[in-house]
């Protein structure tokens, strides 16, 4: 039992070593002349009192070392010393050890990689003060859905509340940013003026914008914002940008730690949300408004327990519903505030990758024990080896325990070394991640920065790595007739076959590892090539997008009409340009808009739809199967029309013919409006291409103008990058004054629909190649040595007259069962594993025959390649040269 | 228990060396060789501390804290490692005084009855 205290005493002595040696001498000398004394006043000789004191007094330097050693930290010096030998033994075979250290390398750096989005994404708390005390605040509707964004009235009478130390406030939206040059989008947000103290977050560069009233338009930029747009230069504190067009001066700039209290979201610019019942009409999120809506955070005072604190909150919420004046509060379904701990912040945005992420470390778990599996093999291997060695060891005196846990410092120096070699590997898997996040209108973004807790991660498999993979070894060296191995030779054929058959354990559990690896990957390469939609005709990659956003504080809806369809004609009479049109948001976009329809005898039900100009299902290959497509003269004002999809039609009409019939959908304060069918269209994945299509309303834009519209064109052009640029130059010809932003190709978009597909393929499929690797250079490396074990045997063989194909399969033989098992219970595990993928990933088919055979052909191919290698050798021994050896 | 040696190991019993060493420094800080004749002298020479025992022990109570170590002057005005008993040292010493009681008290109860 060792305390702190004493372990402070001894590490202080370490310091002052040289002067304990030089006082223990002296106080040894001070012992001796006091006995020599003693024994001087009995009467002895000066010369015979001190020789007899020394006699007495034993040896000295035993003495010292005993006295030392009471210092010591014995096991830390006895440790430092296995790794020193470890570490000559480990020079002596660079080839080994640069194995050993790269398969663990693959091992641990793969779950280091995967543990860093795990961690940004599920694990690491928000970088502000004290995340623990943070709360998401929302209001359940009756049906149980919440409500996210709470009216600044309500948010403002909670903040007097003892119950919340603070209440923050932010509502994002994407805005046009002018510095120089044509407008921007940028997503800004506005924040309740506490927002940096509150959360103590401290600008990297400049001070937060001042609060109070009076004070004067200030806005912060994000670090990478900064970064990108401003190349990191200081002297932009105080400049003036403009914000749809308003002007704010540069106040500060946020620390890089921190990002937004919505996980993925990392905003340019933060702006102060303005003092209650003031407005600036170009920047609708800053409105102080009583009913401006923003994201609730609170901060959940001392001592106040979670439910106290929703108490509170509900009953200040039954007080504001009582007293407001805010007709929506009071017509709506609202029925109690709901918080939840928030240390990660708002994680809706990042929700879908968690499945993905857990599966994808399940997996790197097995490329761990998989590459785990293949060192201890190797260590095994080479323990059997030096069993000479160790015997001789044994005989001149060492412990057993000293033989195991010269094993475990071993083990331990590897795993230190595939440690350190895995963080590089990790640093480069982990920046793969964010070309999967999908991109749409807002960038979602993640800092996948390894932080403390992924360099603990890595240490701690480090260290749990040498603790399994020293196991084998050192329980073999400490079990069985070591001494016996001295009188052995080591070309017996008979020699230790346990050892060898754990080997051909741990080898196939590799080849099975491999498999189940191998199948999920093939599960979700073909699951790319299942859910890619038939949906769109004609080449999706030369449809491009471009998405608009006029802001509504300065264009008007009529101007935003005229421009919109300025640009469709402009675009449209371009070389190279086959059709285009506007949809709002179009097919596979990040937003979708959803409304209520009803028709004659059915119940009103809930579909997707989208508002789009005469054109669209041309430019993005849908067909129209009955009726026609919207034309010019489907104006406003004139009578409404609709097209509805295919699955709407057989869910409204049946079989009977749904053009000319009417829908009605509901409009604003309980009025409804009627439109009448005048087309089907084929049925589509609009939304997501992993559930049925959708039943879906396309209108003409009659009743709403554009409002964040995507540009949709179809190109005959093959070259993207020349058509983007001849389409932006006629947005510049039109008006300079909106963004066009978040430019892609339909294809981009059916990519990013299946980007949790593309996740876990892609690393699913190196996974599986890195795993294939190991398990043959397991398989290589115990052939390779059953050859060498057998040198003498095969040469007699040889010599007696054996054929070479004989010679082949006596030697490879040894590893047929060991593949043939591994591949079978693989099969079984992934076969069991694939029930569970589909469960998790609709539209992802389980492990059928066709996988499992396709899996099995790789393990075989890698397989028999590191079974021929040292087969083969075999086969070219010398007789002569192998009897002779040893 | 077999017959007595002169020089018996004060470590028939575990820990016993630490006792009575502690029980040594009670009356103030001593030298090595003066902890060694006191125990010897009390025991009337039954109990011979071996310097090979004793300077380790030493130690060990060092970094145990029972005891701290100064360099001072000795009776013959020499220099000389002095070691004092700690508060650490004192509870130490109530702790094993109990227990080496208890100790003897139950072998000479077996030694009587048994």
């Amino acid at each position: 039992m060792m305390n702190i205290r004493e372990l402070a005493r001894r590490a202080r002595h370490v310091l002052r070593r040289q002067s304990f040696d030089a006082e223990l001498r002296d106080e040894m000398q001070f012992h001796m002349d006091m006995r020599a004394q003693e024994l001087e006043r009995a009467g002895a000789s000066p010369r015979d009192a001190a020789e007899q004191a020394r006699r007495e007094f034993g040896s000295a330097a035993r003495l010292a070392e005993d006295t030392g050693r009471a210092w010591n930290f014995t096991w830390i010096e006895d440790l430092l010393l296995d790794l020193r030998y470890a570490l000559r033994s480990a020079r002596r075979s660079p080839v080994f050890t640069l194995t050993v250290a790269l398969s663990l390398a693959i091992g641990i750096g793969a779950n280091s990689a995967v543990f860093t989005a795990v961690n940004a994404v599920l694990v690491r708390p928000l970088s502000v003060k004290e995340p623990e005390s943070l709360a998401s605040l929302t209001v359940m509707r009756d049906d149980r859905e919440p409500v996210l964004f709470l009216p600044l009235e309500f948010v403002h009478q909670l903040e007097s509340d003892a119950a919340f130390t603070d209440i923050i406030g932010q509502a994002a939206d994407g805005l046009s940013f002018t510095y120089d040059g044509r407008a921007e989008r940028i997503i800004g947000e506005a924040v309740t003026p506490n927002f940096f103290a509150a959360l103590g977050v401290v600008p990297a560069v400049g001070r937060p914008f001042s609060v109070g009233s009076g004070a004067p338009a200030e806005a912060v930029l994000s670090y990478r914002f900064w970064q990108r747009r401003f190349g990191g230069d200081k002297s932009v504190i105080g400049k003036t940008i403009q914000l749809n067009a308003y002007p704010y001066t540069i106040a500060g700039v946020s620390p890089p730690s921190f990002m937004d209290l919505e996980q993925g979201l990392d905003p340019e610019v933060r702006i102060p949300i303005l003092p209650r019942g003031s407005a600036i009409p170009q920047l609708q999120i800053t409105s102080g408004a009583d009913d401006a809506r923003v994201l609730t955070m609170v901060r959940v005072a001392q001592g106040v327990s979670l439910a106290q604190a929703e108490a509170a909150a509900t009953a200040r919420f039954s007080e504001f519903r009582r007293t407001t004046a805010n007709a929506q509060v009071v017509r709506s379904t609202w029925a109690a505030p709901k918080l939840a701990r928030a240390a990660r912040g708002f994680t809706g945005n990042l929700s879908d990758l968690r499945t993905p992420l857990l599966l994808l470390l399940g997996l790197s778990a097995i490329v761990f024990l998989a590459a785990c599996a293949n060192v201890a093999g190797m260590l095994l291997a080479r323990a059997s080896a030096r069993r000479r060695e160790l015997a001789m060891r044994v005989s001149l005196g060492a412990g057993r325990a000293r033989i195991a846990r010269q094993m475990f410092a071993e083990a331990f120096l590897a795993s230190l070394m595939g440690g350190a070699l895995a963080v590089p590997f990790a640093y480069a898997t982990a920046r793969m991640l964010p070309a999967f996040l999908p991109k749409g209108h807002l960038n979602l973004s993640l800092d996948l920065t390894p932080d403390a807790r992924v360099m603990a991660f890595t240490a701690a498999l480090a260290v749990l790595t040498g603790l399994i993979i020293g196991l084998a070894p050192a329980l073999r060296s400490t079990s069985g007739n070591l001494t016996g191995s001295l009188k052995a030779e080591s070309s017996n054929v008979f020699g230790d076959t346990r050892a060898h058959i754990v080997r051909r354990i741990l080898v196939g559990t590799q080849v099975a590892f491999s498999v189940v690896i191998v199948v999920v990957a093939a599960l979700f390469v073909r699951s790319l090539s299942d859910l890619r939609p038939s949906d769109f005709s004609g080449r999706t990659s030369q449809v491009l997008l471009f998405t608009m956003k006029p802001q509504p504080e300065l264009y008007t809806k009529d101007r935003v009409r005229a421009i919109t369809s300025d640009v469709v004609r402009r675009v449209s009479a371009l070389p190279g340009v086959t059709s285009a049109a506007l949809a709002e948001t179009g097919p596979l976009s990040s937003r979708a808009e959803r409304t209520r329809v009803k028709t004659d005898g059915h119940e009103q039900i809930d579909v997707a739809t989208d508002d789009i100009t005469p054109g669209f299902f041309e430019t993005v290959g849908l067909r129209i199967a009955q009726g026609r497509d919207f034309r010019a003269g489907d104006a406003p004002g004139g009578e409404r029309v609709a097209i509805i999809s295919d699955a709407l039609a057989k869910k409204f009409f049946g079989t009977t013919n749904a053009l000319g019939r009417t829908i009605t959908i509901p409009a604003d304060a309980g009025n409804v409006r009627s439109f009448q069918i005048i087309g089907v269209a084929a049925d589509v994945h609009y939304h997501d291409l992993h559930a049925a299509p959708p039943p879906i309303v396309w209108l003409g834009f009659q009743d709403s103008a554009p409002y964040m519209p995507t540009l949709h064109v179809r190109t005959t052009n093959a070259n993207s990058g020349a058509m983007i640029a001849a389409i932006m130059k006629e947005f510049d010809a039109v008006d300079k004054g909106f963004p066009v932003f978040n430019v892609r190709t339909l294809d981009d978009r059916v990519n990013d629909a299946l980007s949790s597909e593309h996740m876990v393929s892609a690393l699913a499929s190196v996974f599986g190649a890195l795993v294939l690797l190991l398990a043959g250079v397991g398989l290589y490396s115990i052939l390779a040595y059953a050859v060498a074990r057998r040198t003498r045997e095969i040469g007699l063989r040889i010599a007696l007259g054996s054929s070479v194909r004989a010679m082949l399969w006596a030697v490879a033989s040894d590893t047929v069962a060991v593949i043939v098992a591994g591949i079978a219970s693989g099969a079984v595990l992934a076969f069991l594993g694939g029930t569970f993928i589909t469960r998790s990933f609709p539209g992802v088919r389980g492990a059928d025959a066709l996988a499992l055979g396709a899996a099995a052909a790789a393990t075989l191919v890698i397989a028999a390649a590191a079974v021929t290698i040292p087969s083969l050798r075999a086969t070219r021994v010398d007789p002569l040269l192998a009897l002779r050896t040893d | 228990m077999g017959t007595v040696h002169d020089d018996l190991s004060a470590d028939f019993l575990p820990g016993t060396l630490y006792l009575l060493v502690l029980r040594a420094l009670t009356a103030g800080p001593l030298h090595g060789y003066a902890i060694a004749k006191r125990i010897k002298d009390a025991s009337r020479d039954v109990l011979a501390i071996e310097e090979g025992s004793l300077y380790p022990a030493l130690n060990r109570m060092l970094v145990k804290g029972w005891l701290t170590a100064e360099w001072g002057t000795s009776e013959n005005n020499r220099k000389a490692r002095f070691y004092r008993m700690t508060a650490d040292g004192r509870k130490q010493l109530e702790r094993e005084t109990q227990r080496f009681d208890r100790t003897v008290r139950a072998i000479q109860m077996v030694m009587r009855t048994a």
